[in-house]
């Protein structure tokens, strides 16, 4: 694909095939014209019909050499109907020497003309089935029509196998190395890609970053609003450069990414911790309605935190047991007496209710002064969740 | 102590949360570990060098950790470090690891643990050992497993665990149903089971986490 695009070792191969058949062409044609111009005198006066047969000759291989050099390469079915034009020639020029005189030229103009076969027929099978029909046109126009000896018609006829046999396993090798160029200049490039990304992402990270971050933190912004902005940005600079966007399965830490940002804006530093499930494999094996509920439970739970914890910041921890992957949200902040507070709308529905109907279980640890604790299980896979969700109140419906 | 940040702009951010606190005074804040060393024979010598992890690129600066150790207390701050590069400070002898994106009451805390003599276990570090010291060998963890880091005891990995989620030793604890001491115990422990004998074991430790390929 970008590969063909992009780089050219294989069209730059198929050039040099066509080249090569062209040149092949034209030493066949310097051939037959010296072998016929040193034999004129044998045409006894019948030189107009081998002339004739000589400019068709030369018309087909000016048609197919122009065809080669603009098209840059060789088409299979050029060979073919160029295959048809030489076993013609093979039997014409029989005739012609037959009952006009003079040599029978086709046979070594056909011999290097058979190279083209090779180069132009991409299959092994295809090459052999040309060459058998190019040496049983020789055995019709040679042997048969021109009734040369039979021991010469026979080894002239397996000559061609060779010369085809040959070309083709060499251009094969040619198009080989071509396309493993390519592949590896693909390779070379997309490397040189990612570290000029990794390079762009350093210097964000060591120069532009630090500085963001530092301005969100202190006080020397004194716009509140500026200041959440700078605070926002930076969280989304970081998920840049730290690549937490693109992992792969990774959704939802991108996700996670976002909501940490958004609460950063809100004023709440989220202190986003992963490191156990930093790997893809985890991730990947969360479908996407379980990731969706993960990340609108957590976007709720942070707004939660904004809204009523009166804190600063909070820590929301991914990690994972082997059958269920578990969201922690912590913050130090006011908490709420359970018991005596009913669950908000929030609470009840967006976090609840959103991670059971996926299967997942919630529980809430919380006390005033104490913090919140909001502790969700997600099982990876249907019917998991049952040994790992550690049971809030009225916790899961089975599935 | 001292501030070891080869950003301008964050050294003067941690400078000013610092210096808030009242009671640290901040004797330096340079951008190299070897300009700590041009201060000469009269300056006061710091009890805490707060370290960045990174200088000047990609590379962590594991090597200075073993040495910066000797006369002082190091707490390695970045604002996100690659496990690998935190777990192998941690393993050179530095004595706790901060985020500079941390709140500034709890970067204050860890300056005062570490001064104290203790481990400044934050949430970020206690979830990257929780990681790296992984059990499964097929996980991130295989690093520090091949590096001989003794296994954790279950309850040490409970704590981790807890800890990586925010929750003070205190409040672990209460989860855990033992005392605070005994939190405090085990945060010593994991400290100690990450920390190896000698200095040459050090520095070879260091090296060996620098090393590309040993290290993730």
């Amino acid at each position: 694909m970008t590969a063909a695009v992009r780089w050219d070792a294989a069209l730059q191969t198929e050039l040099t095939l066509a080249r090569a058949v062209v040149l092949f062409r034209m030493a066949a044609l310097a051939e037959i014209a010296i072998v016929t111009g040193l034999n004129a005198s044998g045409y006894s006066g019948h030189t107009a019909v081998v002339m004739a047969l000589l400019a068709a000759i030369a018309a087909e291989s000016a048609v197919l050499c122009t065809a080669c050099l603009r098209a840059r390469r060789v088409r299979s079915w050029w060979s073919v109907a160029d295959l048809a034009f030489t076993i013609f020639v093979l039997a014409a020029s029989a005739m012609a020497s037959v009952r006009y005189g003079g040599l029978y030229v086709a046979y070594p103009y056909s011999v290097i003309c058979s190279v083209a076969f090779g180069v132009g027929l991409r299959r092994l099978s295809a090459v052999l089935a040309a060459t058998v029909f190019l040496a049983a046109g020789y055995l019709y126009g040679g042997g048969y029509l021109h009734a040369d000896p039979a021991s010469h018609v026979v080894i002239n006829a397996i000559t061609y196998f060779p010369n085809t046999v040959v070309a083709w396993a060499v251009a094969r090798q040619l198009r080989r190395m071509g396309r493993e160029l390519d592949a590896s200049r693909s390779r070379e490039a997309m490397l040189a890609r990612d570290q000029e990304r990794l390079r762009h992402a350093r210097m964000l990270h060591d120069r532009v970053l630090q500085t963001m971050e530092t301005l969100a933190r202190g006080q020397w912004i004194a716009d509140t609003v500026l200041k959440a902005r700078v605070a926002e940005e930076a969280v989304w600079l970081r998920g840049l450069v730290e690549g937490t966007d693109e992992a792969a399965g990774g959704d939802l830490l991108g996700q996670l990414g976002k909501l940490a940002a958004r609460a950063a804006r809100d004023g709440l530093h989220v202190e986003l911790n992963y490191a156990t499930v930093r790997g893809p494999a985890i991730l990947a094996a969360l479908d996407s309605q379980r990731s969706a509920a993960l990340a609108g439970a957590v976007s709720e739970a942070l707004t939660n935190v904004v809204k009523h914890a009166a804190t600063a910041s909070a820590v929301l921890r991914l990690t994972a047991t082997p059958a269920a992957l578990v969201v922690t949200v912590l913050d130090q902040g006011r908490g709420f007496d359970a018991a005596s507070q009913p669950e908000g709308m929030g609470l009840r529905e967006s976090i609840r209710g959103r991670v059971t109907e996926s299967g997942g279980t919630v529980r809430i640890d919380t006390a005033p002064g104490a913090g919140t604790y909001l502790e969700i299980t997600m099982p990876l896979a249907s019917g998991a969740h049952r040994e790992h969700g550690r049971g809030g109140p009225r916790s899961h419906h089975g599935r | 102590m001292a501030i070891v940040d080869d950003h301008p702009v964050a050294r003067r951010g941690l400078e000013s949360i610092l210096a808030e606190a009242g009671d640290i005074q901040v004797s330096a804040a340079v951008a190299t570990p070897a300009e700590l060393s041009l201060a000469g024979p009269g300056a006061v010598r710091p009890d805490v060098i707060m370290l960045d992890l990174y200088h000047d690129g990609d590379e962590p600066c594991l090597d200075v950790i073993p040495k910066l150790c000797q006369d002082h207390k190091v707490l390695v701050v970045s604002a996100s470090g690659r496990p690998a590069d935190v777990l192998g400070a941690i393993r050179a002898g530095a004595c706790g690891y901060v985020t500079k994106l941390a709140d500034p009451p709890m970067l204050v805390a860890a300056v005062h643990t570490v001064a104290s003599g203790g481990f400044a276990l934050s949430s970020q570090l206690a979830d990257i050992l929780r990681g790296e010291l992984a059990p499964d060998p097929a996980a991130a963890g295989s690093a520090a497993a091949a590096a001989g880091t003794p296994a954790l005891s279950p309850r040490e990995e409970e704590a981790l665990d807890l800890i990586a989620r925010g929750l003070t030793h205190a409040q672990a604890a209460s989860r855990m149903g033992v005392s605070r001491a005994t939190v405090d115990t085990y945060v010593e422990r994991i400290r100690a089971k990450l920390h190896v004998g000698n200095k040459a074991e050090l520095a070879w430790a260091a090296i060996e986490l620098r090393r590309p390929g040993g290290t993730r």
